[in-house]
């Protein structure tokens, strides 16, 4: 069950994952973990100690912000979205991260 | 959301995430459900999946980066629930806080007023003033020159933007209402705009009326006018009848002008080409950049050409900020004082530091608690510090109260000294910004101080025995212990030293009033007179003047004899200068006070005759020109020989050759501190009558039945049945005027004894608490020794014995710090040494004996000890 925690992830990855499941519109907490976990295919699990510091730090540097709307089965719950800051901080921890696993990938595969 | 929001929502937040969480949780155990689990297995399963719901909720709490403020909130939350828990504790040290914070704000307030605060002038620091040294007299002082050395000054000096001449001078108002007495300034036109005062109303005077029969304007100050004018806004152009002379109102200055010395008017000076006396006084605004040492220069330069001429007195000139005269007289006493109130704020601080202790000893399970629970040691001390930095602030606040309540006490005993204006400088008891910085500065800087040691100790020692969470408060803590008692010794250390001071002033203001004035001051009063020389004009009428106020002041109930004199002992002094002896110039020169006076005087004033005769009405101008020496003028001049029928001479212009007629007892002209002078004594018969000074400034004195401030009123009426139009000025009881001739050594004495008790009491508490605590902690094994068959008195002892010790250490500490601090207070002693044994042992005996008492009341308790409750009390 534990395939993934924390110290799995490389710094800062957290964050970046969190921006690129709320860029696809407002989406609240559970559903962000659900997400990453169908998309990665249960390689990643993401736990609630992590995930709601984190999305909480981002919405205090508003990289996000948040509404409380109602949700699918009928309940309050808060959606977090992307605001024009957290865009472009996620386009630019994008390009980094592809320059960084394509560097680490070259280097793995040539050395 | 801001920080602010964020910190100030944090109720609010926390529900909504509490929803967040719950909603997560909720929509976990769904799926779970879905997938085929049972309700129950579902829950458990997302609950172990979820983690600590609380961990998650602070660690969502922490990324909201408020917790520091959030923490301090809480902090002082907690320490007011503490204060409040405990108000007792919290009484005791916020009222010592309070005390110690208090008086030094109190002291701040007065050295901010007098020495911080900047003159109420334009650019005050490059104001100088004249000043010269005589050394062949001894003389420092202000100095003057005439009027054509000023012109030149003015019209040829490269150092100065401006420069202004004034004296001072007395007039009679009289008019409208009773006649008074004023104090004025003739100045230059150029005073005010060199100072950069307008005035409040009318204009000022300009150099047109700086010309003979141009100078009948008078400027008003703002008191005169509100008191005799009734701040009548149609005063200008008006006339105002000065010494019986018109002068024409043409402006009245603010309140705050005061330059001089508070004179109630200023008129213009008019310079004449005449090289008369050096009267005038002199201040000047530097160019930038030049300094005193410059000016001096360029002064002493441009006199030396004037003074190869005219002069042969050696008299240096020189320049001194402004500033730093006004208050030179004050400062030395106040720096004195503030140190030592400084001491008082530090005694207090080691009482409340000791407090602090006793309790965060009290407290070392519930520290030892939330270190096991996992608070940070720098979590618990910013904890503690918050709670003593409450404390302190309250402190403050009731200290800050406590001072705006006495500051007004202490400024009413500045001593205006008789020699001179101690406080020229305009002094206004506001607290404004620097007070209050001072007292909020001085609030958390003891907070910190006290708080800090304490708090540090306690989240140690809480590590270190953090397994016994039931942390028994019975155990000593050998560090707190000795923490302890070095507060203790040094309270006591610090306590010793400020009693010394206290004591040292204390023995000498005692020593100054049994010193024999060489008069009998009791049931003697005297009021001055002043003749204006544009109404008397010549010494004949002047004489008549004062020869019918002497006689219808004699005829009054309850007097028994009245006599004039010019140079009243503790008043303004009369004139010094040299003298022949027997025709002969001294070889080493001896200056004299030459005092004239009528023939009752010397009974008067009880001045006992010791050989020859006192002055009589055959004294008169055609007689043998008599005079009568002081007793140790007589033993100086003639030792081992009689001085009647012996010859001074060279007393006055015209007074060349006398014949001593009587000897009596040496009197203290110049006040208490100082020595009698050589006096010589003549009678008003015989001195000359160009001499109109000599008999236009008139001292009555008079010798009463009874009371003699009742005397004065008749005396005040019998002066105006001769001229309705002459005020009296400085009436006085002679006990009045000794006691203001030591004003300025009661004050420094007062005060400090004032602040020696605070020390003294907050020492016996720290004392009475270090011991009490002992006793406490100590209970089981003095029921051991008790069981062991020691008695209540060996008990006593014991406990006794321990607090001496400490106080022993204490004082013989203090005796060694004081020995090497009390010369700085050596200036303001007098009649004893700085390092005075009897002061120094009688102080540390009061200290032991205080220290003792305090200590025999926990003594007492321990000697109660029950053996049985003491050891069961585990």
């Amino acid at each position: 069950m534990n395939t993934s925690s924390k110290s799995d992830l490389p710094q800062g990855t957290l964050d970046l994952l969190i921006l690129r499941m709320v860029a696809h519109g407002p989406i609240h907490g559970y559903a962000i973990a659900q997400r990453i976990q169908q998309i990665s295919r249960e390689a990643l699990q993401i736990q609630q100690g992590s995930l709601y510091p984190a999305l909480h730090r981002l919405e205090y540097k508003k990289l996000l912000a948040a509404e409380w709307a109602e949700s699918e089965s009928g309940r309050k719950a808060k959606f977090y979205k992307l605001t024009t800051k957290g865009r472009a901080h996620l386009k630019s921890e994008t390009e980094d991260w592809a320059r960084l696993t394509a560097a680490v990938a070259l280097i793995l595969d040539e050395a | 959301m801001s920080w602010m929001q964020r910190l100030f929502s944090a109720r609010r937040m926390d529900r909504e995430l509490d929803t967040e969480l719950r909603h997560h949780f909720d929509l976990l155990v769904a799926a779970k459900v879905r997938a085929g689990m049972t309700q129950d297995d579902a829950r458990r399963e997302a609950r172990m999946e979820f983690g600590g719901h609380e961990q998650v909720k602070e660690d969502c709490r922490e990324s909201r980066g408020t917790m520091l403020a959030v923490s301090a909130l809480h902090d002082l939350r907690y320490a007011l629930r503490q204060a409040g828990r405990n108000p007792g504790f919290a009484a005791v040290t916020v009222l010592t806080l309070a005390l110690g914070i208090g008086a030094t704000t109190a002291i701040f307030s007065v050295v901010n007023a007098t020495l911080l605060r900047p003159l109420p002038y334009k650019d005050p620091a490059r104001l100088v003033m004249l000043w010269s040294t005589i050394p062949q007299f001894g003389f420092v002082g202000p100095g003057a020159v005439t009027d054509p050395d000023f012109a030149l000054w003015e019209r040829e000096n490269r150092v100065f933007d401006g420069i202004a001449a004034f004296h001072q001078q007395t007039s009679n108002l009289t008019g409208d209402g009773v006649p008074e007495r004023l104090l004025g300034a003739t100045t230059t036109a150029d005073l005010f705009p060199l100072l950069g005062v307008g005035p409040e109303l009318g204009r000022l005077f300009s150099l047109e009326q700086q010309v003979a029969g141009k100078e009948d304007v008078v400027l008003l100050s703002h008191q005169l006018w509100a008191r005799r004018f009734a701040s009548d806004p149609r005063i200008l152009g008006k006339p105002v009848r000065l010494d019986g002379k018109n002068f024409t109102v043409l402006g009245v200055m603010p309140p705050s002008f005061q330059f001089p010395d508070k004179p109630d008017f200023w008129i213009p000076m008019v310079l004449t080409e005449e090289r008369g006396d050096a009267t005038n006084q002199v201040i000047a605004r530097l160019k930038p950049g030049v300094s005193l040492q410059r000016a001096g220069d360029d002064i002493s330069l441009l006199q030396h050409r004037v003074d190869a001429a005219h002069r042969h007195d050696e008299i240096h000139l020189s320049f001194v900020s402004l500033e730093d005269k006004l208050v030179a007289n004050i400062r030395p006493a106040l720096v004195v004082l503030l140190a030592a109130v400084g001491l008082v704020l530090l005694i207090a601080c080691a009482n409340v530091a000791n407090l602090f202790l006793t309790r965060a000893t009290a407290r070392r399970p519930e520290i030892v608690m939330r270190r096991t629970l996992g608070a940070s040691r720098s979590r618990i001390l910013r904890q503690l510090l918050t709670e003593s930095l409450l404390l302190a602030g309250m402190g403050g606040v009731l200290g800050l109260m406590l001072a705006v309540a006495t500051r007004h006490l202490i400024l009413d005993i500045v001593p205006q000294s008789a020699a001179g204006p101690v406080l020229a400088k305009p002094v206004s008891s506001d607290i404004d910004a620097w007070v209050l910085a001072f007292s909020v500065l001085s609030s958390l800087a003891t907070g910190i101080l006290f708080g800090l040691a304490p708090a540090w100790n306690v989240s140690r020692s809480a590590t270190r025995s953090s397994a016994r969470v039931s942390g028994s408060t019975q155990t000593s803590e050998p560090g707190t212990r000795r923490i302890r008692d070095f507060l203790v010794v040094g309270e006591f250390a610090l306590t010793l030293i400020l009693l010394v001071g206290a004591g040292l002033l204390l023995r000498s203001f005692v020593r100054l009033l049994e010193v024999n004035p060489g008069l009998d001051p009791r049931n003697l009063a005297t009021l001055n007179l002043q003749l204006p020389e544009t109404k008397y004009k010549t010494a004949a009428p002047m004489r008549n003047f004062q020869k019918a106020v002497l006689e219808r002041i004699g005829a009054l109930p309850g007097v028994r004899s009245a006599a004039t004199v010019f140079g009243m002992p503790f008043g303004d002094g009369g004139v010094e200068g040299d003298f022949t002896i027997d025709g002969q110039t001294q070889t080493r020169p001896e200056i004299a006070s030459k005092v004239v006076v009528s023939p009752d005087y010397f009974r008067a004033l009880g001045i006992p005759l010791i050989a020859g005769r006192p002055f009589n009405r055959d004294d008169t101008p055609q007689s043998e020109p008599v005079a009568i020496v002081s007793r140790s003028f007589a033993e100086l001049m003639w030792p081992g020989q009689p001085a009647i029928g012996k010859r001074v001479g060279h007393l006055f212009t015209g007074v060349d050759s006398c014949i001593v007629a009587g000897v009596v007892g040496d009197v203290k002209q110049e006040g208490l501190t100082h020595d009698a002078p050589l006096a010589i004594y003549l009678p008003y018969s015989q001195v000359p009558d160009r001499l109109t000074f000599l008999a236009s400034s008139i001292t009555v004195v008079i010798r009463t039945e009874g009371n003699p401030l009742e005397v004065l009123r008749a005396a005040r009426e019998a002066v105006q049945s001769v001229d309705p139009d002459m005020p009296i000025y400085d009436a006085a009881s002679m006990d009045d005027l000794i006691a203001k001739s030591v004003s300025q050594p009661r004050f420094d004495s007062i005060l400090l004894a004032t602040f020696a008790s605070l020390a003294l009491i907050l020492a016996a508490v720290g004392i009475y608490g270090v011991m009490s605590y002992s006793v406490v902690q100590r209970r089981q094994e003095i029921g051991i020794r008790m069981a062991l068959g020691a008695g209540r008195h060996y008990v006593t002892r014991m406990v006794v014995r321990e607090g001496a010790m400490l106080a022993c250490a204490g004082i013989a500490l203090g005796i060694v710090a004081a020995l090497a601090v009390s010369h700085l207070i050596a200036a303001f002693l007098f009649g004893v040494t700085s390092k005075d044994p009897a002061t120094i042992c009688g102080v540390s005996a009061l200290l032991l004996v205080v220290a003792l008492l305090a200590c025999y009341l926990p003594a007492r308790r321990a000697s109660r000890v029950d053996p049985m409750v003491a050891l069961r009390y585990e």
